[in-house]
């Protein structure tokens, strides 16, 4: 409950630091001090610390898969905002506005990680999509990030009201929003509970982009001010997956037997899809949008596989991409030029850039030794453990080589070919929190267990 | 323990270099050299100092060591050795030490991060050969497959980009089928185990499989990785464009020591751990190889690329190793471990001498060679060495182990062991076309004679002319040392 209320409290404070001050610095040093406060009102809630005992009457449940993914979702975005938060300025003037919208966005995050009713699900996702429909249109004189934003809000309220019927559907089936109530006594799938089941399958595809449901994210992330891009991909991107995951083993837990290999068939396309058409791209920017669809294919494999090994697997997923997509994104904010061959030459001028943007790129395909790997490791292994799936680890195994060849392209841009660098202007501190979270990476990839042991300490201190 | 110092001086060797080699590039080339001479004489002192006590006819295991990596996941950093893991690691850094100094000019530019490459490549090989670990095999052999991509992407020739991406993404595929076979052969065991869960390779022996088509799919997986490396015929295609871009080193490195981490996945895994499934499909992989070996004589035959040339007859080679592998008998084993070590030195001779004659008249072409002998008799005659060695002369090392392998396959099938026979008359072929095209006939290069070997190339010819000169004399010490080994798997097997 700390995180629901403080993240509110502090998206209304980020408002009025707009009216009261016109210095920059100062409110992102208000935004990053805020955040901070909040990871560790988050992290105390994990400990039994409970600022607010409000009665929600079963509305929310907060379980430690909640509270972890909330505190590596305010980590994730605490990074976001010491590495990125000076490229928010370029954006537009109503930089206060844009921090106010993204803790906005952390409280919808709150919310969905720990929603035990329909109606707070769709309310969660609704305070997550709004503020993203705006920012992805903050960039008010381009064309395209109008476009983008239009395309986007268009979709996402189409799926919000697929989503809704669906809901409604549930609730006329079971006679509640409850998600324990819709559970129990669910053993077979009637033509309403069926159909109901669809619509949210659908709409929550459509929120995490599974194909094919995925055609609004290139052009809405292509389209969006690259800072905000970074945000969208990364942390909206993993918190919708724990929604999804939470809905279906809240409601239809006890039949997954028998919508598994729906999700499945989706795990596959979008596997297929978002790697093949990432191989076509010329512009990174877009290959990571196409990525992003790729790595939410790997995410969806916890909700085919839905076991434990899965769930914390999604955890650790959410940590790896997140960490490696955001340091990749702030380091192509510094770049002019979007395309390949902007890359080119990159590791000459720029040696800490490339280097660290290397392992990132290494953990996003999957090589060992960094924390990509580990969260890939997680996902098949629950997949091969709940062994109803073959077929769809080896198309995962497939992919993923696939995935090397346009990973690598950047490597091979940066270190092999030669072009005109482009003027980049990193401060010292930015080169050294690439630095620290290249650390990370590698670390998490040597122990993967570090991370989670340490989180897990946490509980009831 | 010295395992472990083994690798991690290769490690902590490539990183220093990699840092001292910007101001002081010489120094960074020194290091390396150390460095690897270091690991190689860590199992070579070993072995002096203990070789009385040890008896290594039995299968017994001369190091065992064990420490907990990740035990949630019941992975623990196991490195051991026998027989043949030894046989492997002393080619592994005689290879390495070679390479290191054949690259020791021909590397101009990023020479660091060169030589950190190459040690960590080495570093990687030497762990596949020792990790007793399945988890930290597969590790390892990712571990060498980053920093060989770059080895061929940064100083390979012309086409290297293409090479080195076809290259990874053929390994990464086959490695990803392996983890995938692994993973379901710890899930599998865990549930034979009451839940106990590890990746140990001797815990994972013990496996049972209630029905053969589970048995053989996880054989498969296993199998796909490694006979990607080996290479076996349809999937041998990113070979020759890797071998031929790839920088001196890196050839040799690439036919010496990672195709071996093939043939020795396929002997240590495979066989041991799914008898039953890999002799359901021993005949079809015998074929492949015999069509291997045919295969790529005629191709070896057709090009006049000279690395290319030399890439094709170590799918030939290679095919005989498949040949031999799943003969399942003993002397047909003892064969496939020397035709591991023979073909590891006389095609890394190859692939010197190969890169010496590119450094001198710049291209790879053979119809642009022509009457080096002249220029360059000492040269002449070890490639003469190595040319007979792979066409397989009795006394020469490669005859042993081709004899071997020919003499244990004869009793299982008679028609396959014919044909690869004939493809022996086929090596004859392509070898020799090597010496005439390159060393005798007319003179082609009008500019001045290239010179002859430097000291440095001497030491380098010299010391693989040695060694394969005494495998082709005294073979015995290799076969007594894998004997234990090999004997029990034809035993399991049969």
């Amino acid at each position: 409950m700390n995180a629901i209320v403080i993240s509110a409290v502090l998206g209304v404070v980020m408002m009025f630091c707009g009216v009261f001050t016109n210095s920059k610095p100062a409110v992102r040093f208000v935004a990053i001090i805020g955040l901070l406060g909040l990871l560790i009102a988050n992290v105390l809630d994990m400990g039994g610390y409970h600022f607010f005992n409000v009665n929600v009457n079963g509305m929310l449940a907060f379980d430690i898969f909640g509270l972890l993914f909330n505190t590596i979702a305010f980590a994730a975005t605490w990074i976001y905002f010491l590495l990125s938060g000076r490229d928010m300025e370029r954006v537009g003037v109503n930089l206060a506005e844009y921090f106010a919208l993204i803790f906005f966005v952390l409280c919808g995050i709150a919310i969905v990680s720990a929603f035990n009713s329909l109606l707070m699900l769709f309310l969660g996702i609704e305070i997550i999509s709004i503020p993203l429909y705006i920012l992805t249109g903050s960039d008010k004189r381009n064309l395209k990030s109008n476009e983008a934003a239009l395309k986007y809000f268009l979709m996402g309220a189409f799926s919000t009201g697929i989503m809704l019927m669906g809901i409604t559907l549930l609730y006329g089936a079971k006679g509640s929003f409850n998600m324990e109530v819709i559970r129990s006594g669910t053993t077979t799938l009637t033509p309403m509970l069926a159909a109901g089941l669809l619509l949210l399958l659908f709409a929550m595809s459509f929120k995490v982009s599974a194909v094919p449901f995925h055609f609004w994210t290139p052009d809405a992330y292509d389209g969006a001010p690259t800072v905000f891009t970074s945000f969208m991909a990364t942390i909206v991107k993993v918190a919708g997956f724990i929604a999804f995951i939470r809905l279906f083993e809240g409601c239809f837990g006890e039949v997954h037997k028998q919508w598994q290999l729906l999700a499945a068939i989706i795990t596959a396309a979008t596997l297929f899809i978002g790697n093949i058409t990432a191989v076509f791209q010329q512009s990174v920017k877009r290959m990571l949008s196409y990525s992003s669809i790729a790595q939410a294919g790997f995410m969806l494999f916890a909700l085919v596989a839905m076991n434990e090994t899965a769930k914390e697997g999604l955890i650790f997923y959410a940590a790896a991409y997140s960490l490696a997509t955001i340091g990749i994104f702030a380091v192509l904010l510094k770049m002019k030029d979007y395309t390949f061959e902007g890359f080119n030459g990159l590791a000459k001028r720029q040696p800490v850039l490339a280097a660290t943007n290397t392992i990132f790129l290494l953990s996003l395909a999957g090589i060992p030794a960094t924390a990509g790997f580990w969260a890939k490791f997680y996902m098949l292994s629950a997949a091969i453990n709940n062994g109803n799936v073959m077929w769809l680890v080896i198309v995962g195994v497939l992919c993923a080589a696939v995935s090397v060849y346009y990973y690598f392209r950047v490597i091979q841009a940066m270190y092999f070919k030669d072009g005109e660098p482009q003027e980049i202007e990193t401060s010292r501190g930015f080169k050294g929190l690439l630095i620290v979270i290249a650390a990370v990476v590698v670390l998490l990839g040597i122990f993967p267990h570090w991370l989670i042991n340490q989180l897990y300490s946490f509980f009831y201190l | 323990m010295i395992l472990v110092l083994m690798i991690g001086i290769l490690l902590v060797g490539g990183l220093t270099c990699w840092l001292v080699a910007q101001r002081y590039p010489l120094m960074g080339r020194l290091i390396a050299l150390i460095a690897v001479i270091i690991a190689f004489l860590l199992p070579v002192g070993w072995y002096a100092q203990y070789a009385s006590e040890l008896t290594v006819t039995g299968n017994n295991w001369l190091i065992d060591y064990q420490v907990n990596w990740i035990p949630a996941f019941g992975i623990s950093f196991h490195l051991a050795m026998d027989g043949l893991s030894f046989i492997m690691i002393l080619l592994t850094f005689l290879l390495g030490m070679l390479s290191v100094l054949c690259s020791w000019n021909e590397v101009r530019e990023k020479t660091g991060f060169y030589f950190f490459n190459l040690l960590w490549t080495l570093a990687g090989i030497a762990g596949v050969f020792v990790a007793m670990d399945l988890f930290l095999f597969y590790f390892f052999w990712e571990v060498m497959l980053v920093p060989m991509y770059f080895l061929i992407a940064i100083w390979g020739d012309f086409n290297r980009r293409y090479a080195a991406y076809k290259f990874f993404i053929f390994t990464q595929t086959g490695g990803l089928l392996m983890l995938l076979a692994i993973l379901a052969l710890y899930f599998i065991h865990a549930q034979q185990n009451g839940g106990q869960f590890t990746f140990d390779y001797f815990a994972l022996l013990n496996t049972t499989f209630d029905n053969n088509v589970t048995a053989r799919w996880i054989m498969l997986g296993f199998l796909i990785a490694f006979v990607i490396k080996l290479p076996m015929v349809p999937l041998h295609n990113w070979l020759p464009d890797a071998h031929s871009e790839a920088p001196t080193a890196g050839s040799l490195i690439l036919a010496g020591l990672l195709l071996k981490t093939g043939a020795y996945g396929i002997i240590r895994f495979v066989l041991t751990l799914f008898p039953e499934a890999s002799a359901s499909i021993a005949w079809w992989a015998m074929l492949l190889g015999v069509v291997g070996i045919v295969y790529g004589a005629l191709l070896a035959f057709a090009q006049t690329d000279l690395k290319r040339l030399i890439a094709y007859t170590s799918v030939s080679h290679m095919g005989f190793v498949l040949l031999g592998v799943f003969a399942f008998r003993e002397i047909a084993l003892q064969g496939v471990v020397m035709q591991l070590l023979t073909h590891g030195v006389s095609t890394g001779a190859l692939f010197v001498l190969a890169g010496m004659l590119k450094e001198r008249l710049h291209t790879r072409d053979i119809n642009q060679m022509g009457g080096l002998w002249t220029a360059m008799p000492h040269m002449g005659a070890l490639a003469m060495v190595f040319v007979m060695a792979s066409l397989g002369l009795p006394f020469l090392g490669n005859f042993i182990a081709e004899f071997l392998i020919l003499m244990g396959a004869f009793e299982v099938s008679p028609v396959l062991t014919i044909i690869a026979s004939a493809g022996l008359v086929l090596s004859a072929l392509y070898s020799l076309r090597i010496m005439q095209k390159v060393f005798q006939g007319q003179l082609q290069t009008v500019s001045e004679p290239p010179k002859d070997l430097s000291a440095r190339e001497w030491i380098i010819m010299a010391s693989l002319t040695a060694t394969i000169i005494f495998l082709g004399l005294y073979p015995q010490p290799v076969l007594d040392t894998v004997q234990g080994f090999v004997a029990q798997l034809a035993r399991s097997n049969l």
